[in-house]
């Protein structure tokens, strides 16, 4: 299984790159969800990883029945998913207004004035 | 406190100045000479009390062991009265010689402001506070040199005077920091106490290379001695005041002043006496080369300053008498002279030597303090320049401490000596007493205000010689004392006896007349050979260093900064990539090959179709497609989140996600599709650098998931959800209870996030710049 | 949790003022409207007061949150001055001429300010932070609220191009930067089982730091790298502080950057600078070495970057990236032995101050200039020439806060600068110092370059045409900034103090490891031990 994660956070990550260094603006925020998805499953197997066994403590005992999956990652990833949803939802609207403002979306356009 | 308020009061005054010039008109340059005239006698004062040293110390920022220390010892003594007396005859000289200007007053402030730091940097006790007035003389330098803000060479030659002096100040601050890191104590004074503990420093070379470097830049050793000529744009009495008698001196100053502590080294010996004697021998043949007064009365004192930091190499008791002596008689007759060069130009109009002669029937007065100065110049007695020229001789010979390579430096001395006569003799006789020459203007004798200054020094050069007694032995023998940390009894005489050193000398002198004969047939003759060596001379390497530097930030600013969004990305991306794969590649091999292990086939097949998905959305060549591959992913991890047992990941994963395409899908709606911007190559390098990523993540995966964490925080939470919590879900507990904070923070950030959306809608971005606005009706919108 | 409200009054304070802020900046009286930024100001003042007092907090560096704080109250204060005019400055004439009814949809001031109070909330954040989660929140919560200004900051209530396409820029590199330290706030966690620092220090103090904590933290590195502008996210600076308007410009070189060294702190000294045979304390040596090429990157691509800049916002950007890399040779090396001219860290905090105070100067008399209300503000060197004959106020806070920002003595950035040098030699890494000294020596040239402009250039006809931005509060900023330069240089002694209690470093002993952990641990040992083996057999 670990290798298997491996190989899917790869080709997100991948595929995330190969978005990023696209030249439409549209592509870097579709790689930038990406990269965020290879993120939270890194997170999600820091904590290793367990088949089925959430972290809910059943009726009648004290605690959840070990062995149980990792509560803190995934409290994490709860965190960055939301957050990054955000940062999603935010960087649309910026792209979209920047897009009526510069009359592009060819970021090889928006060059400052290096000299 | 009386050192504190004499050094300040120049700071005070500054800001006054101009205002002291307009209520004063003509006379304000007599009324600002009184301060320094009574600094100068406070300071003489001071010292005829006896009883060694005055040192007061002020607390200022103890953290950083820099104390307002202070102190008045021989050495400073002699420095602190030449400047501030100078000061006082270089304020009537400006008042005259720049009567009118426009900005006179300004003048006034940044020549008391240089005053002030000049004795700061003589008067601390404190390394740090030393360079502050250090930088301080420069910077007011640098605003005095390029006081002729018309003159785009005027600003020019101040830029490269900073930046050489700069530069040194620099390496000052270092070697001074580490000094007193390896002393132990920031304290000047108390330094020599510690010479055993530095010598032995690990860092005592770069230390002394550091300090020698800065004083060489401030005292204009070659090779660094080229700024110095250029600041000749500055105003006469500016130059008169910090390029002969005061600034360049800082350097030999510092030097003597850290001699104790940190000479008598062959580093520190070698790297003084063969850099003094070149500096020496170079400015007086650049000297002798020049027509114009001011550039030739430049480079003849970068010479002397290589005699004065020969003479310190050399280091003997003998050798030290003779620089403390050799500074005193070149700020009289150099201060002099430049002030006698400024005269001509402004009663003439002429600034080349070439150009004037006879002068002394319609200038009887300034021609005797020219001739008097030029005599000291040349070394002739009964003047103190002759005194100074003997003790430098006598030091060099080997009758004294020095063995073969005395001879070598005495005659180099003998031939700059020589040609010091020379040139004495072109700027202090040759304009007055040569064949008449018509010049711009009609001369007549200066005013009082341009006569006072040079005929004082003039005659100050004579009496010092005359009888040494009442000024020079006792500024001479406390300041030699103090730069060889004992005794000295320097040998202030007119009269030495027929020896060696009186034969040379004399024969400097009359080669020197003879030099003076034949200059321009010399100059002619080692014209072509001076121009081959001005090619890579110091001046072209700064220039080249200059040049080369600005051609790496103009091929570095193309390379980097070319705005390109990607490039920064692929950068990036490609450090990340080292240092992760460094990190492991050195660190971890992995224990054993990885399988699929116990990877279940719907799981394999999950992870495809995920794959699959991202696969799509990279490659895509419409939106909806790609938008599509970008749910199959999201969805896709969803049920991962599931299948490891992380339930409200999934769920909250799945709104998300739903939220996420539906935003996209409008958004896509107001931008174009998808065009293909890039080449087949382009899109296969970057899949190169993509695929690398990928496989240095996939790496990072493997050794995470290999790691066992130390689980006790996750069972902490695991076995208190219930009983301290009363929740069963531990997830949720965490982010309700145990991390309830982080989670209103999180909170937070949401409402910026959707606070920013909601101000980014307001911004109108529909009115381009220039087009008219519904609501400002086309003004200002 | 109650301690942690009790570190917590001055965000809690700066919170409410920024919600009153937001409302204000809604109403449509015109006098209320107007009270916005004072009203930051006094939120600012409170937070200040607040965390003047507030108490020391556990952890390897207890003294740095209040002084964090306090610092960014006071430096928030003078930006308050200097933000006067950002935003609706046409709309707010165009209603007091009677142009336009007030449209609450039209105005940006209230959201303007509240992001602003919001960003300084995170940079106070960061520095009450305890744990990865709460950084990494922080951290976002300061930088969401930036990428806004940078876009409204254009002209008037629209979204002028430079600002537009600065503000992507800037946010697509920001969340980069947040999703690769996200990742490295994964591996540290995989490595240690924990997110709290405290914790993670005493794992890093009993067990060593491992390849997996090592890649968390370049990673982290590297994510935090965007917010203080260092290499290998320094590419958006110059852009974004050009497509800027001069007083966020000025911003953004003082809120990210404060945060991300105070991140950086965290993180760095979690794993410790630790003792090495016979030799000052170091960090380990990997991390050393990243760090160690930062720095010396950083500082040189800044400075060479900077060399042929006519635009003077460009420059000061490229600048910026320069002190960025100054300041991480404090991190490397490390605490000393406590005192001033020794501890590194202390050395960043006083350099933080000194360059925030400073280098809102600089931004401030651009801030203070312009051609016309339409085109903006004035950038180009050339327009600056003279500007001390034609404004001398002006021309000497700038030149008085650029020859600050070299170093130059007596004034505040050459206070700053030496204790770097000298915790540099104290750590005895001489490379590194001569590293520093070269680029001194190279910002020399820029700097001085500039100064001359202003100093004694002769005024041309095109700078003589530049007036004077109607705020008067901007100038009092400009003013504010330069006279701190000069008389905290003279008066400097108690804020050396305070950054030297600030950088006071406490590592974790050896045997601590087991007993932080116990702290949050409070049922059986054994019962957890068994638990956590089944796990580890279940994984493997």
């Amino acid at each position: 299984m670990k290798l298997l994660l491996a190989l899917l956070v790869g080709g997100l990550f991948a595929a995330g790159i190969y978005l990023i260094v696209r030249r439409s603006i549209v592509k870097l925020i579709m790689g930038l969800i990406l990269l965020s998805h290879g993120a939270n499953l890194l997170i999600f197997a820091s904590g290793g990883l367990v088949r089925a066994q959430a972290p809910l403590v059943e009726a009648g005992s004290l605690a959840p029945e070990p062995p149980h999956a990792d509560p803190v990652p995934q409290a994490l990833i709860l965190t960055a998913i939301v957050i990054g949803f955000g940062v999603v939802a935010f960087m649309m609207v910026l792209v979209s207004r920047a897009y009526m403002a510069v009359g592009t979306d060819d970021t090889e356009e928006f060059t400052g004035t290096d000299h | 406190m009386t050192l504190l308020i004499a050094v300040l009061s120049g700071f005070v005054l500054a800001p006054m100045a101009p205002v002291v010039h307009r209520a004063l008109g003509r006379h304000a340059g007599w009324a600002i000479a009184l301060l320094p005239a009574s600094l100068a006698a406070l300071f003489l004062a001071l010292a005829s009390r006896g009883g060694g040293a005055v040192a007061e110390s002020h607390a200022w920022m103890p953290g950083l062991g820099a104390d307002l220390d202070l102190r008045l010892d021989g050495l400073s003594l002699l420095m602190a009265t030449l400047i501030a007396g100078i000061g006082a005859a270089i304020f009537v000289y400006a008042g005259g010689y720049l009567a009118g200007h426009r900005h006179l007053g300004r003048i006034y402030a940044y020549l008391l402001m240089f005053m002030a730091s000049m004795l700061g940097v003589v008067l601390a006790d404190n390394l740090i506070v030393l360079f502050v007035f250090w930088e301080l003389t420069s910077i007011s330098s640098y605003l005095l040199i390029g006081f002729e803000h018309a003159d785009a060479k005027a600003r020019k030659s101040a830029l490269q005077a900073l930046l050489v002096t700069g530069l040194g100040g620099l390496a000052i601050l270092a070697g001074a920091l580490m000094l007193g890191s390896a002393a132990g104590d920031m304290r000047i004074s108390n330094l020599s106490l510690h010479r055993e503990t530095i010598r032995e420093h690990a860092l005592y070379a770069p230390i002394v290379l550091l300090l020698v470097f800065g004083a060489f830049t401030k005292s204009a050793q070659f090779p660094f001695h080229f700024w110095l000529p250029s600041a000749m744009a500055a105003p006469t009495p500016v130059s008169a005041y910090l390029h002969s008698s005061t600034m360049v001196k800082a350097g030999i100053y510092l030097l003597a002043r850290l001699t104790p502590a940190l000479g008598e080294s062959e580093l520190w010996n070698g790297l003084l006496t063969w850099f003094g004697a070149a500096t020496m021998l170079v400015g007086a043949w650049l000297a002798f080369r020049q027509t114009v007064l001011k550039l030739i009365l430049a480079y003849s004192t970068v010479s002397a300053l290589g005699t004065i930091v020969m003479a310190l190499g050399v280091g003997t008791t003998y050798a030290v008498e003779a620089a403390i002596v050799f500074l005193l008689a070149h700020a009289f007759y150099k201060g002099a002279l430049f002030m006698v060069a400024g005269a001509i130009d402004h009663e003439t109009g002429e600034k080349d030597v070439t150009a004037l002669g006879e002068l002394r029937r319609s200038m009887p007065l300034l021609a005797g303090a020219s001739a008097l100065a030029a005599l000291s110049m040349a070394g002739v007695p009964p003047m103190v320049g002759f005194i100074a020229k003997e003790l430098a001789i006598k030091s060099l010979l080997p009758d004294t401490d020095l063995g073969r390579e005395g001879y070598a430096l005495a005659a180099m001395f003998v031939a700059s000596a020589a040609l010091g006569v020379a040139v004495a003799l072109r700027v202090g006789f040759a304009p007055f007493f040569g064949a008449t020459r018509e010049t711009k203007r009609e001369a007549h004798e200066p005013g009082l205000s341009l006569l006072l200054g040079p005929g004082v020094l003039a005659l100050l050069g004579l009496g010092a010689a005359v009888a040494p007694g009442a000024l020079a032995t006792p500024l001479v023998e406390p300041a030699a004392s103090a730069a060889l940390g004992a005794q000295a009894h320097p040998h202030v005489a007119l009269w030495h006896g027929w020896n060696l050193a009186l034969a040379l000398s004399a024969a400097a002198v009359v080669l020197g007349v003879v030099l003076f004969r034949a200059q321009w047939a010399i100059v002619g003759a080692g014209g072509a050979a001076s121009r081959a060596l001005d090619a890579i001379g110091p001046s072209r390497v700064y220039e080249h260093v200059l040049a080369a530097v600005l051609g790496i930030a103009d091929a570095q600013t193309r390379a980097l900064q070319s705005g390109s969004l990607r490039r920064y990305a692929f950068i990036t991306f490609g450090v990340i990539v080292l240092a992760v794969a460094a990190t492991f590649a050195l660190r971890t091999p992995l224990e054993r090959l990885p399988d699929f292990g116990d990877a279940r086939p719907y799981e394999i097949g999950l992870v495809f179709l995920i794959l699959i998905g991202a696969w799509f959305t990279a490659v895509a060549r419409n939106r909806l497609a790609a938008i599509a591959g970008l749910g199959l992913v999201g969805y896709g991890i969803a049920i991962i989140f599931v299948l490891f047992g992380a339930p409200d990941l999934a769920l909250t994963q799945v709104c998300i996600e739903t939220l996420a395409v539906v935003l996209l899908v409008l958004v896509f709606y107001m931008l174009p599709d998808f065009r293909t911007f890039s080449t087949r190559a382009q899109k296969a390098r970057d899949l190169l650098v993509a695929l690398a990523g990928g496989a240095a993540m996939a790496g990072l995966v493997l050794v995470v998931a290999d790691h066992r964490p130390d689980m006790t925080v996750s069972d902490f939470y695991a076995t208190n959800s219930l009983p301290r919590a009363y929740g069963r879900n531990v997830v949720n507990v965490i982010l309700v209870d145990f991390r309830a904070l982080d989670t209103l923070g999180e909170i937070v950030v949401l409402v910026v996030a959707a606070v920013g959306v909601y101000a980014l809608m307001k911004l109108d971005p529909t009115t381009r710049e220039g087009a008219p606005t519904p609501a400002g009706k086309g003004g200002e919108g | 949790m109650m301690e942690k409200i009790a570190i917590l009054w001055p965000e809690i304070a700066m919170f409410a003022g920024t919600c009153v802020v937001m409302l204000v900046g809604l109403s449509p009286r015109a006098e209320v409207r107007r009270q916005t930024a004072l009203l930051a100001g006094v939120t600012l003042a409170v937070a200040g007061l607040l965390a003047a007092n507030s108490p020391g907090v556990a952890g390897p560096l207890p003294g740095m949150m209040g002084f964090v704080k306090g610092l960014t109250a006071a430096v928030g204060l003078m930006l308050v001055l200097l933000l006067a005019g950002t935003v609706d400055r046409a709309e707010e004439r165009a209603i007091a001429e009677g142009r336009t009814a007030f449209n609450p949809l039209r105005s940006t001031r209230g959201e303007f300010y509240s992001f602003f109070l919001f960003s300084l909330t995170g940079v106070m954040l960061c520095a009450s932070a305890g744990d990865l989660i709460w950084l990494f929140l922080a951290l976002e919560l300061t930088s969401l609220p930036t990428y806004v200004m940078v876009a409204m900051s254009g002209k008037g209530v629209r979204l002028g191009d430079r600002a537009g396409e600065a503000g992507v820029k800037y946010f697509f590199l920001g969340a980069m930067g947040a999703a690769v330290f996200l990742y490295g706030f994964a591996l540290l966690y995989g490595a240690t089982g924990t997110t709290r620092f405290g914790e993670m220090a005493a794992f890093f103090a009993a067990e060593g730091v491992g390849p997996m904590a090592t890649a968390g933290l370049l990673l982290a590195l590297v994510g935090v790298s965007f917010k203080i502008a260092a290499v290998p996210m320094h590419f958006y600076t110059a852009d974004v502080y050009q497509g800027a308007a001069a007083p966020v410009s000025a911003f953004l070189a003082f809120a990210p950057k404060t945060a991300g060294f105070v991140s950086i702190l965290l993180l760095v000294s979690a794993v410790g600078w630790l003792p090495t045979g016979g030799q000052a304390p170091a960090l380990p040596g990997s991390i050393d070495a990243a760090l160690w090429l930062i720095a010396a990157l950083t500082m040189t691509v800044g400075n060479v970057l900077a060399l042929l800049q006519t635009s003077v916002k460009r420059l000061l950007a490229y600048s910026s990236i320069a002190h960025s890399g100054y300041m991480l040779v404090g991190v490397i090396a490390g605490p000393g032995d406590g005192s001033f001219t020794q501890n590194g860290l202390s050395a960043v905090l006083f350099y933080l101050l000194a360059y925030g105070v400073t280098n809102l100067g600089a931004f401030a008399v651009l801030a203070c200039l312009e051609r016309d209300a339409e085109s903006g503000e004035v950038d180009s060197a050339a327009d600056l020439k003279g500007l001390c004959r034609t404004r001398p106020v002006l021309g000497w806070t700038m030149a008085i806060c650029l020859l600050s920002l070299l170093g130059f003595p007596p004034l505040l950035g050459f206070f700053a600068k030496v204790p770097l040098f000298t915790s540099l030699l104290g750590a005895g890494r001489y490379w590194l110092l001569v590293i520093l000294a070269v680029n001194s020596a190279i910002a020399a040239y820029y700097y001085l370059g500039l100064v001359r402009v202003v100093m004694l250039d002769e005024p041309s006809a095109e700078s003589r045409s530049v007036r004077a931005t109607p705020f008067v509060s901007r100038p009092v900023a400009a003013v504010a900034s330069a006279s701190a330069v000069v008389l905290l240089a003279v008066l400097g002694n108690g804020l050396m103090v305070a950054s030297q209690a600030a950088g006071q470093y406490q590592r974790p002993a050896v045997g601590d490891g087991h007993a932080a952990r116990a702290e949050a641990r409070t049922s059986d040992d054994a019962r957890a031990e068994a638990r956590g083996s089944d796990v580890g057999a279940e994984r493997r």
